[in-house]
Order: C-alpha cells, then sequence, then structure tokens
C-alpha cells in the first residue's frame, strides 16, 4: 500500500509521516507485486503471500468519490454523516467546499456538469482533510468517554502492560470497520509496530494519553486512506 | 479459473491458435530452420520490408487483433524504426518466401505475408513466455518482454495456486482471469447503491446459490435508493449535460434574480424514464411531465414521482405562469419541449439550430460540430433566415443541421422578433409554446423569407413532419440506444469501451432495444454481467 499524506495543519503534524513508513512501505517487493497486479491484493492473515501474480488485463480502478468516501468513512466509524468534516465548523467538506475536488459536479451555480477528468490538485488534500477530520473525531469521542468507546475503547483504557495487546486489537477493528476485512499479520505488525515511531516523535513531555490519542487517529487515518479504502 | 456463470470468452475469430503440438511444432521449425540454411540464402535487405501495405494486410490476416481496431496495424509491430524490425518482424521475415530471390516484389510480399505471420504463430519472439499470436490477440506486443497479456497466462498460473492454496481467491482476493462475481458484487454495491458493501452483505452473496439473482436484487434495492434516484443522485446528475441548468434564470422554488424556466421538470422526467422499466424513450415522446414529492428538490418525499399531464392553462392555473408548461399536449416530445429547453436553446432565435444541436447532441450522442451525424439533405440549405449558410465552409454542416432544425422553429422560446405581446388570445403568444405563426415575428430581422421555412425537416435521412415525429424517428434509432447505454458504460466503467469490449457493447445497446424492451434498469442488469464490469 502507498499513502498520500499531505497535511501541513495537522497539530501532530510530524506524525503523519511517519505513518507512512510504519504502514505503507514496509515491504518493497510487494508493493512492487501490487503495482504489476493492477488490482488490490490480499494475500490473507494466514497464508504465506504469493509471488506469483497475475496482471490485470483492464485494470480499472476508480476512486470512490467524496460521497461514498464520506458515506463508508461515517459507516465504519460510526458518525453521523452531517457531522463529518465541517470547515470552520459550519460548511460540509464534501458535499459544499471540497465537492469539485472530491469528484462530486455542481451544474447549477458552477456549471461543473460532470465529474473532472482526472483528479485535482487538491483532491488528495481534501481527501486527508475528511479522513483526519472524521479520524480525529472518532479517537477524541472514544477517549474522552472511554465507557462507550466505539473504536479505541482497549487502547484508552490501556497500560503499558497491555498495551501492545490492545494495538493489536485496534489493528484489527480498523481493518474490520474501514476495510471490510481482517488485516493480516504484516499489517497488524506495522500498525502495532508504528506506536514506537509515534512516541519517538511525539512533543517532548507528551503524556500517554495525548500519544494513544494522537496515535489512533493516525493509525485510523493511515488505513482510511489507503488505495483500497478509496479505491475500486 | 472462471466463474461458471460467466460468459465464455472468445478469442478473436482471426486468431484461432493453431493446434499443434510441441513436438510437431518443434519438428517443423527445425525442418524451416535446415531448410532455411541449406538454401543458402543472402540475408533479407531491410529495404525490401519496410512496406506501407504490410500494416493493412496484416489486419487482413488478423482482423479482430486490438492493434487492428479502426486502423492499419502501427509499424512497431514489426518494426523498430523502419525499415529495421524488431524481434517478432525478423521472425516473420525469416518465414517470408523462403527461396524466392531478394527484394522481394510487393505482390509476392503481400501474397506471402499471411502465411509467413501464421509461420511464427506459436513462436515467442520476445521470449517473455507467451506465443506471438497469444499477445496479438491480448493486444500486447509480440516483440517487447515487458508487454505481457494477462489472460493467456492466467489459466497457467491460477492452476498451479489452485495446487498450492486450494482457492485463488482466497490467494489474491479477485480473479482477473475471468467474470469475478463477488467483484461485480462489491462494486456495484458501490455503483448503484453509493456504499460499500459490508462483510455480511458479501458473505451472503458469496454464499449465494443464485448469483445472478442475487446480484439483480441488490440492484433492484438499490434502483429505489437517494442515491440513485434522488435530488443530486446518479441518475438526476446523468441528466446534467442534457439539460445545462443555470441557477441564475431559474423559476420556481429556490428562483435565480431572472426566472425564466424551471429545470425541475426536466430531471424529474428524466428520471422517471430512467427507472421501474419505464420506456425511455420517452424522453423525446412523453406527452406528460413529472413532479416530484411537492414539486421541490429538497423536500421529504422526494423520492416520489408522479406524472402530471395538464395543459397548458390548467398548469398555469395551479402552478403560476413561472413554472406552467406552456406546450399544448399533441406539440409535445418530451425534454425537447420542455420549457426549459425552449428557454436555453431557442431563446429570442427564428430558425433555432441550437436547440437542434443540443437534441442530436444530448440525447443521440451526434455533434455536429465535430462533424459527427452528417446526413446532407439534397438542395440544402436554403438559408431561409439569410444567415449566409449557403457558403461551401458553412453548407456542409448546414445541409444537415438546417433540415434537423425546421420542426423547432414553431416552438417559442423567451421571445424576439418584432412585434406581439405576450399573452393569451389574438395577436398574443405564448413563451415557451407551440405557436405556427411563430416566424412571422422575425420578418425584420430574419428576412422575408423566413415565413416559408417548411415545418418538416429531415433526421438521420428520414423526413419528419414536425418535432412529435422528430422525437420518435430520434428515440426509435439507433444512435439513441447507443447514446443512452454508452452513458451508462461510461458512468459504470469509467471510461468507453475498448476495442475488445466492442461487442460487448453492441450487444447490450441493441439489447436494450429488443429484449429490455428500453428498460434501463433491465439493461442495466445485464451490464454488471459483462466481462467489462466483472473483470477485475
Amino acid at each position: 500500500m502507498r499513502r498520500r499524506v499531505v497535511a501541513g495543519w495537522l497539530r501532530a503534524a510530524a506524525l503523519v509521516g511517519v505513518v507512512v513508513f510504519a504502514t505503507g512501505c514496509g515491504d518493497d517487493k510487494d508493493s512492487d507485486t501490487d503495482k504489476d497486479a493492477g488490482a488490490e491484493v490480499d494475500t490473507g492473515p494466514a497464508k504465506e503471500p504469493s509471488r506469483e501474480m497475475v496482471r490485470s488485463n483492464r485494470p480499472r480502478v476508480r476512486f470512490k468519490g467524496g460521497r461514498r468516501m464520506a458515506t463508508d468513512l461515517a459507516t465504519a466509524l460510526n458518525l453521523p454523516r452531517g457531522e463529518l468534516c465541517k470547515e470552520l465548523g459550519k460548511f460540509d467538506c464534501v458535499d459544499f467546499v471540497h465537492n469539485v475536488a472530491l469528484g462530486g459536479v455542481e451544474p447549477y451555480e458552477l456549471g461543473v456538469r460532470e465529474p473532472l477528468d482526472q483528479a485535482s490538485v487538491t483532491t488528495p488534500i481534501a481527501v486527508d482533510r475528511v479522513a483526519l477530520a472524521a479520524c480525529g473525531q472518532r479517537a477524541k469521542l472514544d477517549f474522552d468517554t472511554p465507557e462507550s468507546a466505539f473504536l479505541f475503547g482497549d487502547l484508552a483504557a490501556a497500560t503499558d502492560a497491555t498495551r501492545e495487546a490492545a494495538l493489536k486489537v485496534t489493528a484489527n477493528r480498523l481493518y474490520d470497520q474501514l476495510l471490510r476485512r481482517d488485516a493480516n499479520v504484516d499489517e497488524t505488525a506495522a500498525l502495532v509496530a508504528f506506536w514506537d515511531t509515534a512516541k519517538a516523535a511525539a512533543a517532548k513531555g507528551a503524556d500517554s494519553a495525548t500519544l494513544a490519542r494522537d496515535y489512533a487517529t493516525l493509525a485510523c487515518f493511515a488505513v482510511a486512506t489507503s488505495e483500497e479504502a478509496l479505491f475500486y | 479459473m472462471r466463474h461458471p456463470s460467466s460468459p465464455p470468452r472468445r478469442r478473436p475469430s482471426g486468431l484461432r491458435r493453431p493446434r499443434i503440438s510441441g513436438l510437431a511444432a518443434a519438428q517443423t521449425l527445425t525442418l524451416l530452420t535446415l531448410a532455411t540454411l541449406a538454401t543458402g540464402l543472402p540475408p533479407l535487405t531491410p529495404a525490401a520490408w519496410a512496406i506501407p501495405e504490410a500494416p493493412v494486410e496484416f489486419c487482413r490476416t488478423y482482423p479482430d487483433a486490438p492493434a487492428c481496431a479502426g486502423a492499419p496495424a502501427p509499424c512497431g509491430t514489426c518494426h523498430t524504426t523502419p525499415p529495421n524490425r524488431n524481434s517478432y518482424g525478423a521472425a516473420v521475415a525469416a518465414k517470408l518466401a523462403p527461396g524466392v530471390e531478394r527484394p522481394l516484389s510487393k505482390e509476392v510480399f503481400l501474397l506471402r505475408l499471411p502465411e509467413a505471420l501464421h509461420a511464427v504463430d506459436e513462436a515467442d519472439s520476445d521470449q517473455d513466455g507467451v506465443s506471438n499470436v497469444e499477445e496479438l490477440a491480448a493486444g500486447s506486443l509480440p516483440h517487447d518482454p515487458d508487454s505481457r497479456p494477462t489472460y493467456p497466462v492466467c489459466d497457467a498460473v491460477q492452476e498451479r495456486a489452485v495446487k498450492r492454496f486450494g482457492d485463488t481467491d482466497q490467494v489474491w482476493g479477485y480473479n482477473v482471469c475471468g467474470y469475478d462475481a463477488v467483484y461485480a458484487f462489491k462494486k456495484a454495491t458501490l455503483d448503484f447503491c453509493g456504499r460499500s458493501a459490508t462483510r455480511a452483505e458479501i458473505a451472503s452473496y458469496a454464499a449465494s446459490d443464485n448469483r445472478e439473482a442475487a446480484l439483480a436484487a441488490l440492484l433492484d434495492s438499490c434502483f429505489d435508493s437517494e442515491w440513485w434516484q434522488g435530488p443530486d443522485g446518479v441518475l438526476w446528475n446523468l441528466a446534467n449535460t442534457r439539460i445545462e441548468p443555470i441557477a441564475s434564470v431559474k423559476s420556481g422554488d429556490d428562483a435565480g434574480p431572472i426566472p425564466l424556466a424551471d429545470y425541475l421538470d426536466d430531471y424529474n422526467l428524466f428520471v422517471w424514464t430512467q427507472i421501474d422499466g419505464h420506456d425511455a424513450r420517452d424522453l423525446l415522446t412523453a406527452d406528460y411531465f413529472v413532479e416530484r414529492g411537492d414539486g421541490t428538490k429538497k423536500t421529504a418525499g422526494s423520492l416520489k414521482l408522479t406524472v402530471v399531464k395538464r395543459n397548458p392553462i390548467e398548469d398555469y392555473q395551479k402552478r403560476g405562469f413561472g413554472k406552467a408548461q406552456l406546450v399544448d399536449f399533441s406539440y409535445r416530445a418530451g425534454m425537447i419541449t420542455a420549457r426549459w429547453f425552449l428557454m436555453q436553446y431557442v431563446m429570442f432565435t427564428a430558425v433555432p439550430r441550437t436547440a437542434a444541436a443540443q437534441a442530436y447532441r444530448a440525447y443521440l450522442g451526434l455533434d455536429i460540430a465535430r462533424m459527427e451525424g452528417l446526413h446532407s439533405v439534397a438542395g440544402e440549405p436554403l438559408d431561409w433566415d439569410a444567415k449566409d449558410v449557403k457558403r461551401p465552409e458553412c453548407a456542409s454542416c448546414h445541409a444537415t443541421l438546417d433540415p434537423l432544425t425546421y420542426p423547432f422553429s414553431r416552438y417559442e422560446g423567451i421571445g424576439g422578433g418584432v412585434g406581439g405581446s405576450v399573452g393569451f388570445g389574438p395577436g398574443k403568444y405564448l413563451p415557451y409554446s407551440y405557436n405556427p405563426s411563430r416566424l412571422e415575428r422575425f420578418v425584420k430581422t430574419d428576412g422575408p423569407k423566413v415565413t416559408e421555412t417548411p415545418e418538416e425537416g429531415v433526421l438521420l435521412g428520414q423526413k419528419v413532419k414536425d418535432l412529435v415525429a422528430w422525437g420518435k424517428v430520434a428515440a426509435n434509432s439507433d444512435a439513441f440506444a447507443r447514446k443512452l447505454v454508452l452513458d451508462y458504460w461510461q458512468l459504470l466503467i469509467g471510461e468507453p469501451p475498448r476495442p475488445s469490449e466492442m461487442g460487448e457493447f453492441n450487444q447490450l445497446w441493441q439489447d436494450f432495444k429488443t429484449t429490455h424492451k428500453y428498460s434501463v434498469e433491465a439493461m442495466l442488469k445485464a451490464l454488471v454481467r459483462t466481462e467489462a464490469y466483472g473483470v477485475p
């Protein structure tokens, strides 16, 4: 998997880059094979990855577009669709502000009657914006009220002794919710290992609760902006 | 491994692999090689081989090869920089008319080329593990080891994977070698319902005994969704290029500063014709219009569509002048006589060529500006409105466009011409209505001959007495079916049909006219069963 990361406005911006390394580029051979295959490849959790890939004869991988992406994110993260992402706290990111950049149309006033032929320069930024806003909300809700947490309850309640188990549970939940499949061994390991990377990159003196919440936000962001989540 | 219910993958007819056993092929190759060596022929001179007719002859030999789609094969099929040959071209050259004195005449070259091409069908010139004929059939390059087709190697690779893992689906997640039903199901859920399928839905579908029926059931449920047929939904947006809405001149709800017409009726009619098995030809033949919910686009119950048949006076009394449809029943032709269309494309024009061109482009997929759909009518253009269209540089298109336009000339737009006043009764006219004496107002602006403009026109080479007939001929044409099916193809597959998919596409739009009886939903259920949609 390859991640697109453009996020200069994030409180923990430095960690975003770390996500890329932690979860996206672990195995060069896999990346090459993925690219050649022209289609998403799931090696399954328990089986040896096959090196013998069949190239798709007509690889037509398409961006889901803003509306599908938002619907899926809202469902996966159990958030109201209307509250997923709002610019200035008022204007819906997907339906209004970034609508055209995310593959939507606005025929009435802008004369954009068909989706843009190609993604615009701001499309990845808008995708990141929506995903990060949604993941940030989920993390905040779960860490503020861990007793009714939806995704990150184990992580919020974890101690140093139970953290690794909580990280594994979190990784599996993220794949289950966002990609609707189990994480494989490598994917789980990458997200678990990301904890140490995130910890090393955290601001000096950051408390463990803040670190865990930032981790939760960015682990969610990494999976939610994977090719598998955004394209079909 | 292919899905049992997937249609058989057909090798292009010109590319049937000769069934020669490996041993026989080796023997033949050895004998040919020995024979070539024994003749002691000098190397073939490059100049004898870069013959411009060769690509045409190549395509006669392999008519279904993707490289021959719509044009002779590219020179690069056999050459690097002509006349220098690539490895495939060199292999063909080695088999071409052995024993005949060089340089070959063009006649001999062309006569013997097919057998030389077939002689290397089973060879693998680029040593990539795929025979030349397989590469030609798949559209990959037989001289380039980095260019390989997928499906010829699919079976072998999958076979090995099945032996190793038992189930290829579990290895890759997708079956790129044939119709992948689970992939199609996931894709259809996103396309038609606007969301990803849940794990439970996928599992249930994968376990289904009748996946075709399960896929159709999914589509049926999605067809009723807000995502598909609601305001700003998929169908609604498919109408954007046909309607070309402009908020600033919208009337009715959310009216703009210059309220002239309301495009909501147009969107609603469009959506109506695409759902529930309705006849899509009503786009150009309906004498009714359609209201949604309480008539606005952002209200509860907005999926409820109702056919309304009111004459202009009734509609004026019911909805007021700003929204009323003002063409009488007997002169209506669906979308192209709707108030919005007449406002937008007839406007103030006597002979509204823009209206005809938009109808031709939006509903038949023929864009005259791109020289498409030209059926010149003898003696045309006659230039009734003094626009100087008889000039040769204009006449080539206007010989089609003008007779295409005449039936529109009796329909009022916003106004135009000189004299007359808006209203009901003698000496007055209604905008956006049918008015047989309309052109009399345009004598001062468009010349005295304008009143002689016939109402009868010509569409696709066929005479049409008025716009209602125009709509019927258009709606029954191949172009109409092809255009509508192409729009859905592009929407769902993301691009026009590739050369190798033209067979499926042509079958689809022809079935749309016959088997599917112009039901878009029936056609879509067939579309998701195509390899173009279901092979990842």
